[in-house]
């Protein structure tokens, strides 16, 4: 295995934002448990897992590489290496290794809960339009994965360009709470441009609910595919786009 | 291999954007030297050492080891430890975890802890530490894998006594064993005890590089002495026309006087108490051409 992956992971584990991250997932979901009602929808959206996995993303993202700027040791990173690749990558597969454990952890977590729900009402394997409750959640989840990789690459992207872990946090938060009405409102606003503005990044979160409920691209006006593919397409350009400004940014 | 330098710059100038911050440094570093990196605040001492790190934009060749460093090789930085402006340390890791980071051997890393005193905490999180404590280990950092070339800026900051000797005893044993430092630091008298070379650096470029011995050359043809007459032999000096420099207790005069002021003294009946060749006085020196450089 690569030294900078290693390392990466060696750091990540010790670190106590992964183990925030984790517990965050985990208040949430169960809060959303006692305090809100039960529904088929919100047994399929992971009680909220599926909003606050890009948000719990984007913030440790940002801060996988504020802190080695904060703390003086980009230098050693970037000395002790030849490539700004290597290292770039590194944390960036770190970052999406543990997207995919929080979407785990919040799979398993949404099972055991609905266990002391009355499991009699919405049984995992009953069909409703052709779609059992666990296959919806896991689609929901695997959206909110894809959605997971859009939001590092913008968590990335954001930290080489404002260089300031609490503005992407912020930024992050907008996205997560209002990205999606602001997206609408600016369709509704200009109904002669949604051909375009249907293309615009805040309108990609539709992809953690659309997926397993197909209505609703109505609202995003994409097609679940055309959402997928532009979810990646961004991902990959904010990524390439984070290593260019990393790449040309110096100690 | 004895004889490759441990680093060279050829005419190495560093910039950001268009600002040159270094311009056209040209020094060579053999293995086993210390050298010293002075300049004022912003003359470029720390940019000079990210230069070589292959950190920054430059022109200009820098070697390390035999082999050349790029911004996109850093190949031959291998055997190079650094510290930088303030130590590199992750604080949600122990000290011993930040040096099994980057440590290769073991028994490398417990000898440096052991050398700069920080078994008692070194398995306590980094976050908890003093200043001090963080410096000693950003050097023992900078020490692991034992390097060939290793580069300090402002080492002894925050170090106590105690730890700033155990820190120079350590350099000094690692360059007997050929290991090359480059140092900066504004104490210059810290340095002084270690340094076997000092390169001077003003508004980013190099205007003296002189071996220490050298230094004290140009200062032991200064003499130091007391008499039990100091007034009388002040007299005699001047009536003499023989220059010197003189306060309350003792008279500073130049080596090539010595035998003619000993004559002098004797035939008066005047004591000689004291003689002895002046110490180098870098701060002194240094000041002064700075002074001069800038005019
Ligand atoms: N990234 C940068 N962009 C623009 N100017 C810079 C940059 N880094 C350093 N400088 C300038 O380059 C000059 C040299 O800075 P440097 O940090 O090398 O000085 P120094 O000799 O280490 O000073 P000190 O003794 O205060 O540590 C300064 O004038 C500084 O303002
Ligand atoms: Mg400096």
């Amino acid at each position: 295995m690569n030294t900078n992956f290693k390392r990466e992971i060696y750091k990540f584990s010790h670190e106590n934002i992964a183990l925030y991250g984790l517990i965050v997932l985990i208040v949430t979901m169960t809060y959303n448990f006692f305090t809100k009602p039960i529904t088929r929808q919100s047994l399929s959206y992971g009680f909220g897992t599926i909003e606050w996995i890009p948000l719990i993303v984007i913030t440790v993202a940002s801060a996988v590489f504020s802190m080695e700027y904060k703390n003086n040791t980009i230098i050693m990173l970037e000395y002790k290496t030849s490539s700004k690749y290597q290292i770039y990558f590194a944390k960036f597969w770190v970052v999406l290794i543990y997207s995919f454990f929080l979407t785990v952890i919040a799979f398993l977590l949404t099972l055991i809960l609905s266990m002391f729900f009355n499991a009699a009402r919405y049984d995992w394997l009953v069909n409703k339009n052709g779609n059992n409750l666990l296959n919806d959640l896991l689609i929901n989840l695997a959206g909110a994965l894809i959605y997971s990789f859009f939001s590092i690459g913008l968590s990335f992207m954001l930290i080489m360009l404002v260089k300031n872990n609490a503005v992407v946090v912020c930024f992050g938060i907008v996205l997560a709470f209002f990205g999606a009405s602001f997206s609408r409102g600016l369709m509704q606003s200009f109904p002669n441009f949604i051909g375009t503005i249907k293309w615009n990044f805040l309108n990609m979160i539709f992809i953690s609910q659309q997926l397993s409920n197909p209505s609703l691209s109505l609202k995003s006006n994409l097609s679940s595919v055309e959402l997928i593919i532009a979810n990646i397409v961004y991902g990959i350009i904010f990524v390439v786009w984070g290593y260019y400004l990393f790449k040309h940014r110096r100690v | 291999m004895k004889n490759i330098n441990a680093l060279q710059l050829d005419n190495v100038s560093t910039f950001v954007g268009k600002t040159v911050l270094v311009k056209n440094a040209t020094f060579e570093v053999k293995p086993g030297e210390i050298i010293g990196l002075i300049g004022p605040n912003g003359a470029g001492k720390t940019t000079i050492m990210k230069t070589i790190l292959g950190l920054m934009k430059f022109k200009g060749k820098v070697v390390v080891n035999g082999r050349e460093v790029s911004e996109n090789d850093h190949q031959a930085l291998d055997k190079a430890g650094a510290l930088i402006e303030h130590p590199a340390i992750y604080p949600f890791l122990t000290g011993k975890q930040n040096l099994t980071l980057y440590a290769h051997d073991q028994k490398d890393m417990v000898s440096l802890i052991s050398d700069l005193q920080m078994s008692s905490y070194i398995n306590n999180k980094a976050k908890g530490y003093s200043l001090g404590m963080k410096q000693k280990l950003g050097i023992a950092i900078a020490l692991l894998n034992q390097p060939q070339i290793v580069i300090l800026d402002e080492p002894m900051n925050g170090l106590d006594i105690e730890s700033t000797i155990r820190v120079r005893k350590l350099i000094k044993r690692y360059s007997d064993q050929g290991t090359a430092f480059l140092i900066s630091s504004h104490i210059l008298s810290e340095l002084q005890k270690v340094m076997t070379r000092v390169v001077l650096i003003s508004r980013g470029q190099i205007i003296l590089n002189k071996e220490v011995a050298e230094f004290e050359k140009i200062s032991h043809q200064k003499y130091h002495l007391t008499t039990d007459n100091n007034k009388l032999a002040k007299k005699i000096f001047a009536a003499y026309q023989i220059t010197f420099t003189a306060n309350e207790n003792y008279l500073i005069v130049s080596q090539k006087d010595i035998y003619k002021i000993q004559d002098l003294l004797f035939k008066e009946g005047i004591h000689l108490k004291e003689m002895l060749p002046l110490e180098a006085n870098l701060e002194q020196i240094v000041v002064d051409i700075l002074a001069e450089k800038r005019g």
